[in-house]
């Protein structure tokens, strides 16, 4: 080997070991173009109406990413051979003066950062562009740009704001739209993926914006404890019309192993032409879950009805999401109260699935809800390892409005017996049910303490007329503890009275009261004192 | 000290709890004249509120309570120590606690869930509390709290010790006498939310009774969420907003005299968890509109230009303070005196002593039960409003949502059996 030849190979090695280091090399090595070549689709996903010019642009104002080199070579491979489009690879902004563009069916920016496109000459000839029927593609960093151009941002989907799952990091990826042309490559099945994902948020980035494709799968561990607390949805892939024109924007592609994965490279291929105008797909914004399609509904609560203690909440949250966002739409809400009614009837739902469905509805349930509830009332638990039934019923019913959960509760009364019909007591008290003073008033007789105690705190906690003249009876009746209660009941009923403005009635108890013991006589004396107040204002 | 019958009608408050002139004498008063404590909730905070007490001449502590038993333990030791005997009874059932006549005033500490179901016994029961803030875990459980202590006439103190030190009253009578002129906002930071993680069920720890411990909140197994950390999940508390909206809220309201009323109007946004085994909101920002126009604005302390604290702003310019200190703009503000003819604000310099002075003159404490009320409701009407998203009217003297129907199901909560208010 000549001195000569022997120093280039060093030349050459120490540059091979640079780009190693630092990613970021000048040209594709050609095991590297071997690769792409062989993991290239071999055709078009779709023929092209006409031939279609792609132009690849990569200028970077901002960071440069290393795969740039790869990204450029591997989209020249794949117009070469699927014959979908032919490339010119730039980095010159002249190319987005009208004149050149309109050679040109679609721009692709790899992985471009921070572009301003200063200046109304080139926003508008781009703008122009694509709103006028042509199509924009975006490779992963082509959301770091236009930061002071808002309607490009806009246009875009999203704005890069960090990147939490770094590039030496594994994350799962689930499949959003499955059934999408431009998913066909990954078949409906997430994957794991080692690249840097972006991340774009909320207001930019929106599903009612765009059609989402694939985005990160939160219930991974690893993808899901690098999350923020709002990363609740971090899309991958997605694609929009923008005007009369299409962006197909795809968020893989930091490392450069991506140029070689065949499922990612036909994703891209799709994507391509469909931003070319070559294939054509539905690109009408899709939100996660979407209510009218009775498939995804139930897809999500045959999970829910699966949900245990100590498992992933994420499809709790969504369901309460979901509801939040329904607020307004009683219609929606109505659908939504049937699928939750649809668990509880369920065999096969867990306690805690039941537990969250109750929680739910003591916020949107109506009378609809009513019997599924009154069915566990009566109902035991099947562990002491579970939620009572009758507990979790009553989280629901005691917040119901409608007179049809008071009903529920005081038919319940005589079926029930232990803590499950303190609790009925308790929640009747509570919703202020005058009509089940007639039961409530005999059960301060109840035999059982804790029946007894709830029975004469819900008088006192309903007062009214009735309920007055029964714990007026008690008072005569009952003895030691449960006695207190009852009294404190009849305060209460007193202390009613006076805030209606019945004084002479108020007073009458208060004196009646006053006679008892230190706290009972001590607060019928302040009773007194209050309303003689009172009337002298 | 026994409690007796004070029938004389005419004097305020009717004090039934009769202060022995052996208070006058220098030293310790005889054990019969001094103030029995039962403490219930021995956890960080109870211990810590207990070793004020401890240091108290006039307090005898004789009970301590606990569903587990190791916090017991070690409250009992505490007392043990300090007074050289073992007759500190130990207890795991509060309502035995709370049953014994020879017991004078309570020590509350326990999380939310349990804030109104003893205090209100308590009351019933004619005992004086020192409770720990916030008042309660639902509107509707603050207000049956506020009825049972003014119905039964006891003496309240809410662990809102910041009302006690100096730099904060002084803040909140600068604006109450107008140095930064009419007020129309203020801002409140609390702290940022934490908690993470998704623990499997385990099996509950030697000592603790933990059906108990989660008394009238729902029934779940125990995931290791027990002491402390309970306050990141909402059956339990609202996270660092209820935390702490009894301190910086509550400093807000009173530089504002709006310490026993509320907003008119509440809206805001929250970030919660969405996965894992915690709930409560690690962000939150709402804003209050009250009658007058003013605008309150609560927020975890990341997305407010002053962080922690309370920060008025005025026409002539601004105070802002929080634990570290007081600050003004202009700063010549912080040189005002406040004259002779101005308002003054209640004044203590002990949080703990400004209780038993009360339980001994009958007057009302520095923070009340119908303020500790008030600075809550703050917080919990964030908290519906950001779990609603919704823009809600409320009357603040009524306590109902005057446009929603979900808001006002979120007022209350039911109560897992056998437990009531």
């Amino acid at each position: 080997m000549s001195q000569r030849l022997k120093f280039t190979v060093i030349g050459l090695s120490a540059i091979c070991c640079l780009s190693l280091l630092t990613n970021c090399s000048g040209a594709v090595s050609p095991q590297d173009v071997k690769r792409i070549e062989a993991a290239m689709p071999a055709k078009a996903v779709a023929v092209p109406k006409r031939p279609r010019k792609l132009l690849v642009f990569n200028l970077c104002k901002g960071f440069r990413h290393g795969s740039i080199p790869h990204w450029d070579k591997a989209l020249e491979i794949m117009g070469r051979k699927t014959g979908a489009f032919e490339t010119v690879v730039s980095g010159d902004m002249a190319m987005f003066s009208a004149e050149n563009l309109n050679k040109f069916d679609a721009v692709c920016l790899n992985n471009t950062t921070r572009l301003g496109f200063e200046g109304p000459a080139l926003r508008k000839s781009l703008m122009d562009f694509i709103k006028g029927g042509k199509g924009i593609i975006g490779i992963h960093a082509a959301t770091d740009n236009f930061y002071k151009w808002p309607e490009a941002a806009e246009m875009m989907g999203g704005q890069f704001c960090g990147h939490p799952w770094g590039g030496g990091g594994t994350w799962a990826v689930k499949i959003d739209d499955a059934g999408h042309p431009l998913m066909a490559a990954y078949k409906g099945k997430g994957f794991k993926v080692k690249d840097e994902i972006y991340r774009t948020k909320p207001p930019l980035y929106s599903r009612a914006k765009q059609r989402v494709l694939m985005s990160l799968d939160m219930t991974d561990e690893a993808t899901g404890k690098n999350a923020g607390p709002d990363d609740t949805d971090i899309g991958l892939s997605w694609v929009k019309s923008c005007g009369k024109g299409r962006l197909f924007y795809c968020s893989l592609g930091h490392n450069n192993h991506l140029t070689w994965d065949p499922a990612l490279l036909e994703h891209y291929l799709a994507g391509i032409q469909f931003a070319l105008g070559d294939f054509p797909v539905d690109t009408k914004p899709k939100p996660l879950i979407s209510l009218g399609k009775g498939s995804e509904m139930e897809e999500l609560f045959e999970k829910i009805k699966k949900y245990d203690y100590g498992q992933s909440r994420a499809e709790l949250t969504e369901v309460s999401n979901m509801i939040r966002d329904a607020y307004g739409s009683p219609q929606k809400l109505k659908q939504i109260e049937s699928s939750l009614i649809g668990v509880l009837k369920s065999a096969d739902a867990t306690p805690a699935a039941k537990q969250f469905v109750c929680r739910k509805l003591s916020i949107i349930g109506t009378e609809a809800c009513v019997p599924a509830l009154t069915t566990m009332l009566t109902k035991k638990p099947a562990s002491k390892q579970e939620p009572h039934p009758a507990d979790m019923a009553r989280y629901a019913l005691e917040r119901i409005p409608a007179e049809l959960a008071g009903v529920a509760l005081r038919k319940a009364l005589p079926n029930t017996s232990g803590k499950a019909k303190v609790g009925i007591i308790n929640s009747l008290g509570q919703r202020r049910d005058s009509k089940a003073v007639g039961a409530l008033s005999k059960l301060v007789y109840s035999s059982d303490a804790l029946e007894a105690d709830a029975a004469a705190a819900a008088l006192g906690n309903i007062a009214g007329p009735d309920a007055t003249k029964a714990l007026a009876e008690a008072r005569t009746k009952t003895k030691g503890k449960l006695r207190l209660v009852v009294l404190d009941g009849y305060l209460k009923c007193a202390d009613k009275l006076a805030a209606e403005g019945k004084r002479r009635e108020a007073s009458a108890i208060y004196r009646e009261l006053s006679t008892e013991p230190a706290p009972i006589g001590a607060a019928a004396l302040r009773g007194m004192v209050t309303v003689r107040g009172s009337r002298r204002r | 000290m026994k409690s007796t019958v004070a029938a004389a009608a005419g004097v305020a408050g009717f004090p039934y709890f009769v202060c022995s002139s052996a208070f006058g004498q220098a030293g310790r008063p005889a054990p019969s004249n001094r103030i029995t404590l039962g403490c219930i909730g021995m956890g960080g905070q109870g211990t810590g509120d207990m070793r004020g007490f401890l240091g108290k001449k006039e307090i005898q502590v004789v009970a301590v309570c606990d569903v587990d038993k190791k916090n017991l333990d070690r409250a009992k030791k505490l007392v043990d120590d300090k007074y050289g005997n073992s007759d500190c009874k130990m207890y795991l059932d509060f309502r035995e606690v709370i049953e014994r006549k020879d017991i004078d005033a309570l020590l509350l500490a326990l999380p939310d869930q349990w804030h109104s179901i003893p205090a209100i016994m308590g009351a019933r029961a004619g005992k004086d509390m020192y409770a720990e803030k916030p008042l309660a875990r639902t509107i509707r459980e603050g207000r049956a709290i506020c009825d049972a202590v003014h119905r039964y006439g006891r003496i309240w103190q809410t662990g809102s010790w910041q009302r006690s030190v100096g730099h904060f009253r002084r803040a909140c009578e600068l604006v109450r006498n107008g140095r930064i002129g009419k007020v129309n906002k203020v801002e409140v930071g609390l702290p940022t939310g934490g908690g993470g993680g998704n623990n499997p069920v385990q099996p509950v720890p030697e000592g603790v009774d933990w059906d108990f411990w989660l008394g009238p909140a729902p029934w779940v197994p125990y995931r290791g969420v027990m002491h402390w950390n309970w306050r990141w999940i909402m059956d339990y508390s609202g996270g660092q907003l209820t935390d702490w909206a009894g301190h910086h809220i509550d400093i807000a309201h009173w530089g504002l005299g709006l310490d026993r009323t509320g907003p008119v109007e509440i809206e805001g946004k929250g970030v919660y968890p969405k996965d894992g085994m915690y709930d409560a909101p690690t962000q939150y920002k709402f804003t209050c509109k009250y009658a007058d126009g003013l605008t309150m604005i609560v927020a975890n302390d990341r997305q407010l230009p002053k962080g922690m604290g309370a920060m008025w702003y005025g026409e002539k310019g601004w105070i802002h303070v929080n634990r570290g200190g007081l600050k003004a703009e202009p700063k010549s503000i912080l040189d005002e005196v406040i004259g002779p003819d101005e308002i003054k604000l209640y004044e203590s310099r002990d949080h703990t002593q400004n209780f038993l002075d009360c339980v001994k003159s009958r007057k009302e404490t520095i923070t009340p039960v119908e303020i500790a009320h008030r600075s809550i409701s703050v917080g919990l009407l964030g908290e519906i409003a950001m779990l609603t998203e919704e823009k809600l009217k409320w009357d603040p003297e009524k306590e109902i949502f005057l446009n929603s129907d979900k808001a006002n199901r979120l007022l209350s909560r039911p109560m897992r059996a056998p437990w009531h208010m």
